[in-house]
């Protein structure tokens, strides 16, 4: 089998996730150093959606193809309301998304850690 | 894409409301100053904040907050009363700074909110470091 330990769908999925989440947090980062800089639009990175969509739609060598090409996606969000100075962060939401994604690095690694040990335990053969 | 850069827009973050700040103590540490090098009352000063893009591959990236200018504040001195002031002019009212403590210290809290926000960031930027790092170990 050309499958190394790991490309399968599962680790690509959480490497993906990984991706995202360090991406997210660069742009909250962005959004809550610009919390008083008139006129800025906060920034957004879109990606479970897209995730979920990938993955109910397909499933075993095709999932792991559209997984590996998925890209978390970099948008400003010009559609939330603004306050008067034209500056539309919110800080209350950015602080709940930075939890959130913090969270979300945190179950990825975790798991990552544990695919990685399963391999472990089956590279050493253990009984 | 480094995940160290959100430790760098965290900390334009910080360094721009800590600037800010200080726009805010010399206001109040001058809200009674009649006297200045450039002559007249002290005039209130503003901090304006510019945001940062740093463009990766034609696809500008969000890149933290910039210092943009120290401004002087050119609304109108308060007059008071005060004929034994050595700057009173021939009615007896003297220019005070343009300087509203209570506006001033209602900026302080929100510098204050601002930059605990940022130092959040930092930290949680931190602990996502840290779970990477971590993943090595066995």
């Amino acid at each position: 089998m050309s499958r190394d330990l790991f490309n399968d769908v599962t680790s690509t999925t959480l490497r993906k996730t990984l991706d995202a989440t360090v991406l997210r947090q660069k742009a909250i980062a962005s959004n809550i150093a610009n919390v008083e800089t008139p006129g800025y639009k906060r920034a957004a990175v879109s990606f479970e959606g897209e995730l979920k969509r990938v993955l109910d739609r397909s499933r075993g060598p095709q999932a792991l193809d559209a997984v590996k090409s998925l890209q978390p996606i970099r948008q400003t969000d010009t559609q939330s309301p603004a306050r008067p100075d034209g500056n539309n962060v919110n800080i209350d939401a950015e602080i709940a998304d930075l939890n959130k994604t913090v969270l979300l690095n945190r179950a990825a690694t975790t798991l990552l850690q544990i695919r990685g040990n399963m391999m472990k335990s089956a590279v050493e053969a253990k009984r | 894409m480094s995940s160290f850069s959100s430790f760098d827009i965290s900390a334009s973050g910080v360094f721009a409301q800590r600037t800010r700040m200080d726009a805010i103590a010399n206001n109040i540490a001058n809200a009674e100053s009649t006297r200045t090098s450039e002559g007249g009352p002290y005039r209130r000063q503003t901090v304006t904040f510019r945001a940062v893009y740093e463009n990766s591959l034609g696809n500008p990236a969000p890149g933290g907050v910039r210092v943009e200018s120290v401004t002087t504040d050119p609304s109108d001195f308060r007059l008071v009363h005060d004929p034994s002031h050595p700057d009173a002019d021939a009615n007896g009212y003297v220019k005070m700074p343009n300087v509203n403590i209570v506006e001033e210290m209602v900026d302080m809290i929100s510098a204050t909110r601002a930059y605990e926000a940022n130092i959040t960031a930092m930290n949680a930027t931190k602990s996502m470091i840290n779970a990477a790092l971590d993943m090595g170990k066995a």
